[in-house]
């Protein structure tokens, strides 16, 4: 967070707490996971979370890339008026405590919502709530499609949620500006404007398509790719959708993404060149069945990207991930998750097998507990 | 006869569970304030799952839950919203940590219950049938 955000957050964060401390109806909510994972394979590493792009696994057992908790208060003010912020802490960051949300909630009616403050922009099916573990049946949703982190921007959003007959249809539309060195290109200051929206179409409660579509305009990062020249703004386009459905105790899942850079100014003269870590497309397919408690799952993902660029010579990158997992609910607000990720990396440059992290298999095995209150 | 006797035993013991199972699943009834107009299942299902916030005719709606652990609350999650009780707390994790709908009240007790649906027409609740009195309306019931 740079401190022109930090400056500009907190004290709207301390103003809705101070709301808070003096509404009536205020209610405190909270989540968390403490989880453990390793490499098993001799100084690889993997990268297991894509909340941060600093939350790699490696050969010795760490307690703390895949570890957060985070707290809720939400003020009724009154006359469909309502304030929230929310606190998280990682421990990929040293627990240091972030405003992760801080919004104004005014309900136009009972279909149509605005809201503004702080909020994640909704790229994926779950973003909403990919800090909160408990939502979701793997520890850690995958990284090979969350590959862009969670973003916070600052700005205004309009929902709208009805039913159709058996079809319940909810939109969301937003606008705002992302500032910061979090997130993908951690550590490097960048500054855009982001518009866009989701559309959720659910039939019956048990089918449910998603399409989402957002656009950056003027992505100005102070960063060079490696000694090559220092980067001008350029504008992206990204596009998710999904299709899921829970037939019985079934979940079938699963979400294809993919997005487009217009960066004809990226290099000043040449034409398609990409930042070393973008992505053209990248999709999963999941399936879980809940028995009782037990929730055996099993995900493939993928994500290729095609870079003829100037730096990395002609790019082919095409990286897998298989995730086996069983989630216990072993209680009534928390559960106990163990997965076994096999990773592949078959990316080539020229024609050569050139892993980009240097590892073209790894096997990683985490253990986490997730919690709600 | 040694083998008759424990075939008549596990006979004996599966009409006592299937019985006992039918003490389990008592019947339950979806209690609103005398005043409130009836909404049909459909509706019903849709106001305990926060996807609508109104009645029929438009008056808001604004379901309660029982507490945690009780036995009534996991067969109402089960039969009538075809959710597991940690189904149920995913589902309210996803809406409550994304701004999306804010949680449940919840009653104490079914008496807690009984109490707060006869004194607000926006509330719509649910308890044992057997400890409906007239202070509350019935809307449905399974």
């Amino acid at each position: 967070m740079t401190i022109k955000t930090r400056q500009l957050v907190l004290p709207f964060a301390a103003a809705l707490l101070a709301a808070n401390v003096q509404a009536a109806d205020v209610r405190w909510s909270g989540y968390g996971t403490f989880g453990a994972g390793q490499v098993l394979d001799d100084d690889a590493s993997y990268n297991a979370n894509p909340i941060l792009i600093d939350g790699r696994l490696e050969d010795k057992t760490s307690f703390s890339v895949l570890s957060l908790v985070g707290l809720q208060a939400d003020a009724s003010i009154g006359d469909g008026l309502s304030a929230t912020v929310q606190l998280q802490a990682t421990g990929a960051e040293n627990w240091e405590a972030n405003v992760a949300w801080a919004y104004l909630t005014y309900d136009l009616s009972n279909n149509v919502k605005v809201q503004a403050g702080r909020k994640l922009l909704p790229i994926y099916n779950y973003t909403d709530s990919i800090d909160v573990g408990y939502t979701y049946h793997w520890i850690r949703t995958p990284a090979d499609v969350y590959s862009v982190a969670a973003i916070a921007y600052d700005g205004i959003n309009v929902t709208y949620q009805d039913f159709y007959g058996d079809w319940e249809v909810s939109a969301n539309g937003l606008m705002g500006r992302v500032e910061g060195d979090d997130g993908l290109y951690d550590g490097f200051d960048t500054s855009y404007r982001v518009a866009g929206g989701n559309f959720e179409a659910t039939f019956d409660d048990w089918v449910k398509l998603r399409f989402a579509v957002f656009s950056y305009k003027d992505f100005e990062i102070a960063a060079q790719v490696e000694d090559g020249p220092a980067i001008p703004p350029f504008d992206s386009m990204y596009y998710g959708t999904s299709l899921s459905a829970t037939p019985g105790n079934w979940l079938l899942m699963s979400e294809y993404t993919w997005y487009d850079i217009d960066n004809d100014n990226f290099i000043p003269g040449v034409a398609g060149t990409k930042l070393l870590n973008d992505l053209d497309q990248a999709w999963y397919v999941s399936v879980a069945y809940t028995m009782g408690l037990w929730t055996p799952h099993l995900t493939y993902s993928q994500k290729e990207f095609v870079d003829e660029g100037y730096n990395l010579g002609n790019t082919a990158a095409e990286t897998s991930t298989i995730i086996a997992g069983l989630r216990y609910d072993f209680h009534p607000s928390s559960s106990l998750k163990i997965e076994y990720h096999m990773f592949e990396d078959d990316t080539t440059i020229n024609g050569v097998d050139a892993p980009r992290d240097g590892f073209d298999e790894v096997d990683s095995l985490l253990v986490a507990i997730d919690f709600v209150f | 006869m040694k083998n008759i006797t424990q075939k008549l035993l596990t006979g004996a013991l599966i009409v006592l569970s299937l019985g006992g199972a039918q003490q389990v699943f008592a019947e339950i009834a979806i209690i609103v304030h005398p005043s409130t107009s009836a909404a049909d299942a459909k509706v019903i299902k849709r106001i305990f799952l926060g996807k609508v916030k109104a009645f029929d005719n438009g008056a808001p709606a604004s379901p309660i839950e029982l507490p945690e652990g009780d036995a009534v609350r996991s067969a109402f999650n089960s039969s009538f919203l075809k959710k597991s009780d940690a189904q149920m707390k995913s589902y309210w994790g996803r809406l409550v940590f994304t701004g999306k709908a804010s949680a449940p009240e919840k009653a104490a007790s079914a008496d807690d219950m009984i109490a707060k649906v006869a004194a607000n027409p926006d509330y719509i609740g649910y308890v044992d049938a057997s400890k409906v009195g007239d202070s509350v309306k019935v809307v449905h019931s399974f």
